[in-house]
């Protein structure tokens, strides 16, 4: 999910070299008969694909305007969106709109985080969080009072994957009520007290929930040591099991050889404490 | 007989009366005794007597008392002071019934029999067997305790009872009855007991000598109980009557009655204590669900009225004073503990809990107070408790007696869930739009009980008044995170288009749109947005429709049910466009089929209604033309004269003067000294009576023979045919006679004169006659011709027979009613026309009238001296 963005700005960018270059197309030496299928679609004939009755052509014609890529591409995909369509091409549309990342499918996405239908709810959270607009990040912040707990996951890692710093708080209360995800992002987002307030929470939630929130709080590199030796001194303090030495392990065998923290050392020596066995604190 | 034999038979019959009970049980109960004897009612009522309410206890020690039965393990009978708590006595005793204080005893069943205390100290004075029954209750007046029992009271099919009076300080019995049904606990005043009787009737007894004085009987109503007070003797089942001379009538209408402001309480308790139920000593839910009051005068109109216009209710331990005229909520209050017995006195009312806690309220405010603690679980709680204080330490119920309602309806007790269903039916009664508010936060709330959720749902749909507080919870949308539920939309978009609220449908459509709303809200959402929204509402549906049309969110024919509604809303108030569009929609294959399937069956059943209106329109026009039709054949029918007009007649006359003067002239010829001819006309008019039927028949035969309802197609056809039969339908000739007899002249007349026809009328015959003067007439003519009468007044030629016929402006005279079927026949005078059936031959002329001037016809009755053509 991570590389999404960069394969979009990837397609589009080739979309744009194949479709919208005139001087590339002029200098290209006429197709036969049977290569005008291979043929990249101009905007007018994607658009025109859209209205047809055939799912098939619909799709290629969705795909030909995610290549292209542009401003222009997105009133067709919206318009079709308002159309009324069957799930998977719905699905498809809103995802492809994602993908374009282009702010001008904002309201469309906006509307369609009130679909009745979960999973298009999820992909437009999913899609806003592609757009680098500042309107996205209170569309995306709904997504956490959405009935569907899906949605209200995806939401809350959105929040984290467009650094939505103004969001910590909703984070926070949304961690509270229950959303688990949040954690994850609140690591991502949080400062220190951000993370005071997720170690209090060691012990009321399951560590599988809290650990990847704390794991990405000691993979930032804006977050201070001593910061991270009290994450590290807190977790083994309220939570010295295996899972939680499982834990420090895996962070500790990523770090680089060359780091010399004393988050590390007292990672290390909480390992070595830790026994094995099931229960046993030290 | 000897004197032995009159000793031994005085002594036998000595022994006889000396051994026969003393007791007689036909002079009461009979089947012979006449009830509703107004004039013994009223008798009655009068010795019960109407007092002042006096603030004082009833029973002889003069002090508030409470007896009970104490509860639990050491279960005993026992008398408290109400004001300290204090208990006079304790004995321990199987009490199987609510102890009764009567003056200075106290009466309770135990096991199979009744036993008499004395009221200060608990010592026993006498017992009163049940012999199989029993025991229903009691009743004192003066030294006399009456009593009843009866088998079947609670149910079985063995029905029995025993009205018993007893000395009440020996127990020892006065006088009894039997009878074969059941009595209910008596109540006992001015000399008389008035026992109630197979809930229908009121035996009022002599108390001294058993002997029936009087007897009430209820035709439309159930009589469970009665009771007698300083007020006077009231007795009743869901109301209250008043004991008096207008009881006689037996009748709700011809009482003094109120009805219970206040039924439908869950249980359905009587308004007083069912006298046909017995106590048990124990406590009951029955004791915990009752209602209590004080009569009072009688209010305007004869309605009987009780103190402050107030009754009282208990339910568990909710306590509520209620207006008795319009049932309306004066205050409610919640104690924390379940009441178990309740009395009104002129003070106050006084609760009494199991705990043994004797609470003090203030009817007017409800404001509570402890006024004891008897220390003891009690049950089966009597009380006296005339001249009690309030405490002088009360609590007053918080807020408006809405407020006191919306508190008890929280009441999280599951207990009381019938009880505060009720109350809610009672809040959403108050006009207070606040109330629209309570009930909408009485329904959101998480903990309320389903039952109760249906209740208010229910009452809040009744609501007309509140629509702002409905507006205002559309703003709430489900949240996750805030915990926040969508409002109850399946209430309140009803509601709201019942309140005709069109400030509703921005907050109604922001639900429509919203996904949180459930699934099965949308169709009434979708509804109160068409209906209030109207043709506004058209482009929302469309696009929410559309975007909808091939998702799999409707898909099958139970969720399609919120595609279909707003497809039906679009149907309804979208213009020629939008239905355009939805036949667009209808066509798409790629559509869900379930709403396309519904545009289909919405356009045929809009075809099938425009079919039905364009039916019941030409319908409507065919009836229109029909009654035209018949208005037209009633006008053709009223125009058919009773007789013809001499004028009628003359038209078709005058038309063949020509040939009538060549038959003159033949006559005159041949009998030059001829005067007169005399012609006689007899018309038949022959009308059929069905051409004279008002309207079509109301069936008609098929070509099958069978009949069918005439159709409006047929009925027209009918009138048609009715018309074109009465046009053309004529007055012929049936009998032309002349004077002189000439056969020649016969002969020329008669190819004149039978081949006229004339207009048609309702008699069967009339008769015309004519007179040719043919002297006048040859004189004035010259000789040479009969005509040459000249000119009338106005200048019109007159015709040359019209000397003695009536003159162009008199009409014929109506035909003398004498003339009429079966009536003699009357002579008429020429010219003028005989009733049907009254023929003049020739041979016997009527009154020939002496030739007069044209304009004076001839007098009637002349006799005639000679004939008259000689004259």
């Amino acid at each position: 999910m991570h590389h999404l963005p960069r394969l979009s700005a990837v397609s589009v960018c080739l979309a744009a070299i194949a479709t919208l270059s005139p001087a590339s197309a002029q200098r290209r030496p006429p197709a036969p008969a049977n290569a005008a299928s291979a043929r990249p679609l101009t905007l007018r004939e994607a658009t025109q694909r859209l209205q047809s009755a055939d799912p098939d052509e619909i799709t290629e014609g969705v795909d030909a305007l995610t290549r292209i890529g542009t401003a222009e591409a997105v009133a067709p995909m919206v318009t079709l969106v308002r159309s009324g369509l069957p799930d998977e091409l719905l699905d498809l549309v809103v995802t492809k709109l994602g993908i374009l990342g282009r702010p001008e499918a904002i309201e469309e996405l906006g509307s369609l985080l009130h679909h009745r239908r979960p999973a298009v709810r999820l992909r437009a959270v999913t899609a806003l969080s592609q757009i680098r607009d500042d309107r996205s990040r209170p569309l995306i912040e709904s997504g956490l009072r959405d009935s569907n707990a899906g949605v209200r996951a995806e939401a809350a890692r959105a929040l984290g994957r467009i650094n939505a710093r103004p969001s910590l708080a909703l984070l926070q209360r949304a961690f509270e009520r229950n959303i688990p995800e949040a954690a994850e992002s609140i690591g991502a987002l949080g400062d220190a007290a951000a993370a005071d307030r997720l170690l209090e929470s060691v012990g009321r939630a399951p560590l599988s929930v809290l650990l990847p929130g704390f794991r990405r709080f000691l993979d930032r590199r804006d977050l201070t040591d001593p910061v991270k030796l009290r994450i590290v001194e807190q977790l083994v303090s309220r939570s010295p099991t295996t899972q939680v030495k499982a834990f420090l392990q895996e962070w500790v065998r990523e770090l680089p050889p060359a780091d010399r923290s004393r988050a590390r050392a007292r990672a290390e020596l909480a390992i070595r404490q830790i026994n094995d066995a099931p229960g046993a604190p030290r | 007989m000897n004197r032995r034999a009159l000793a031994l038979s005085a002594l036998v019959s000595a022994g006889l009366v000396g051994c026969m009970p003393s007791i007689r049980t036909t002079t009461a109960f009979s089947s012979r005794f006449g009830d509703n004897n107004r004039g013994r009612l009223g008798e009655a009522a009068a010795a019960a007597g109407v007092a002042a309410v006096a603030d004082r206890p009833r029973n002889a020690l003069g002090r508030p008392l409470i007896a009970t039965v104490i509860q639990g393990e050491g279960r005993a009978v026992a008398v408290y002071d109400a004001q300290s708590g204090q208990a006079l006595w304790s004995r321990p005793m199987a009490a199987s019934s609510t102890p009764e204080i009567l003056g200075d005893a106290l009466v309770v069943e135990v096991g199979s029999s009744t036993k008499i205390l004395d009221l200060a100290t608990g010592a026993e004075r006498g017992h009163v067997d049940h012999n199989g029954l029993e025991f229903a209750g009691a009743d004192r007046d003066g030294d006399t305790i009456v009593m009843s029992f009866s088998a079947g009271l609670t149910g079985g099919g063995r029905r029995a009872g025993r009205v018993e009076a007893v000395d009440a300080r020996s127990g020892s019995q006065r006088w009894t009855h039997e009878v074969g049904g059941i009595l209910g606990r008596p109540a006992a005043r001015g000399g008389l007991a008035f026992v109630p009787w197979d809930r229908q009737s009121i035996a009022v007894l002599d108390l001294g000598s058993g002997v029936e004085r009087a007897r009430l009987r209820s035709t439309d109503d159930v009589l469970s109980w009665v009771f007698a007070s300083p007020q006077g003797v009231f007795y009743g089942g869901r109301g209250i009557y008043r004991l008096n001379a207008d009881s006689a009538s037996g009748t709700r209408a011809g009482s003094q009655f109120l009805a219970n402001p206040f039924e439908g309480i869950p249980g359905d308790p009587l308004i007083y204590r069912d006298a046909f139920l017995p106590t048990t000593g124990t406590r009951t839910a029955r004791d915990r669900i009752r209602f209590t009051f004080m009569p009072g005068a009688t209010a305007e109109g004869g309605r009987l009225a009780v103190q402050g216009d107030t009754i009282f209710a208990a339910y568990y331990h909710d306590v509520l004073a209620v207006d008795a005229s319009t049932g309306a909520v004066r205050w409610a209050i919640r104690l924390d503990e379940d009441v178990e017995a309740m009395e009104l006195t002129p003070t106050g009312l006084f609760v009494v809990a199991a705990g043994g806690r004797v609470r003090g309220i203030d009817p007017a405010t409800g404001a509570v107070g402890v006024v004891s603690q008897l220390n003891a679980q009690v049950g089966a709680i009597a009380l006296d408790v005339g001249g009690l204080s309030l405490p002088a330490e009360r609590v007053a119920p918080e807020g408006t007696a809405r407020e006191q309602l919306v508190s008890l309806i929280r009441d999280p007790d599951n207990r009381l869930v019938p009880f505060r269903s009720f109350l809610v039916t009672r809040l959403a009664r108050l006009e207070d739009e606040e109330v629209t508010h309570d009930l909408l936060d009485l329904y959101t709330q998480r903990s309320i009980p389903v039952q109760l959720r249906q209740s208010i749902a229910t009452a809040l749909q009744s609501r007309r008044t509140g629509a702002r507080f409905l507006v205002a919870a559309l703003e709430e949308h489900f949240d996750y995170l805030e915990n926040h539920s969508a409002p109850p939309l399946q209430v309140i978009a009803p509601t709201l288009v019942a309140m005709n609220a069109r400030e509703a449908v921005p907050g109604l459509t922001a639900h429509l749109l919203d996904h949180e709303t459930p699934i099965e809200a949308l169709p009434d959402v979708i509804n109160a947005i068409g209906a209030l929204g109207e043709g506004s509402s058209v482009p929302v549906f469309q696009r929410w429709v559309q975007l909808y049309r091939s998702d799999s969110t409707f898909r099958g024919a139970e969720r399609a049910v919120a595609l279909n509604t707003a497809i039906e809303a679009i149907f309804r108030h979208g213009d020629a466009a939008a239905r355009a569009w939805l036949q667009q929609l209808a066509d798409d294959t790629r559509v869900n089929p379930v709403p396309r399937a519904h545009v289909a069956e919405l356009q045929q059943r809009d075809a099938r209604e425009i079919q039905q209106r364009e039916t019941q329109q030409s319908e409507s026009e065919r009836q229109a033309a029909l009654q035209a039709e018949v208005n037209r054949l009633h006008e053709l029918q009223a125009a058919v004269p009773s007789t013809l007009t001499d004028a009628a007649f003359d038209e078709a006359w005058n038309a063949h003067l020509d040939e009538v003067r060549e038959c003159a002239q033949g006559a005159v010829s041949r009998n030059p000294a001829l005067n007169q001819i005399r012609v006689v006309v007899t018309l038949r008019s022959e009308l059929p009576r069905r051409l004279m039927d008002a309207n079509p028949p109301a069936r008609t035969a098929g070509a099958d023979g069978v009949t069918h309802p005439t159709t409006s197609e047929e009925a027209l056809t009918w009138t048609g045919a009715q018309m074109a039969a009465l046009t053309a339908q004529r007055a012929r000739v049936r009998l032309a006679t002349y004077a002189p007899g000439d056969a020649e002249l016969r002969s020329c007349m008669d190819r004149v004169v039978l081949p006229l026809e004339f207009p048609v009328f309702r008699e069967m015959r009339q008769e015309f006659r004519r007179v040719i003067d043919t002297r006048a007439a040859r004189a004035q003519g010259g000789g040479e011709t009969i005509n040459g009468l000249g000119l009338d007044a106005q200048g019109r030629e007159l015709p040359w027979w019209l000397v003695s016929a009536p003159t162009l402006e008199v009409e014929n005279p109506p035909p003398p009613s004498a003339t009429r079927p079966g009536t003699p026949a009357t002579t008429v005078r020429p010219g003028a026309p005989t009733a049907p059936g009254t023929p003049t031959a020739p041979g016997t002329p009527a009154a020939p009238g002496t030739p007069t001037a044209p304009g004076t016809p001839p007098a009637p009755g002349t006799p005639a001296q000679r004939p008259w053509w000689e004259e």
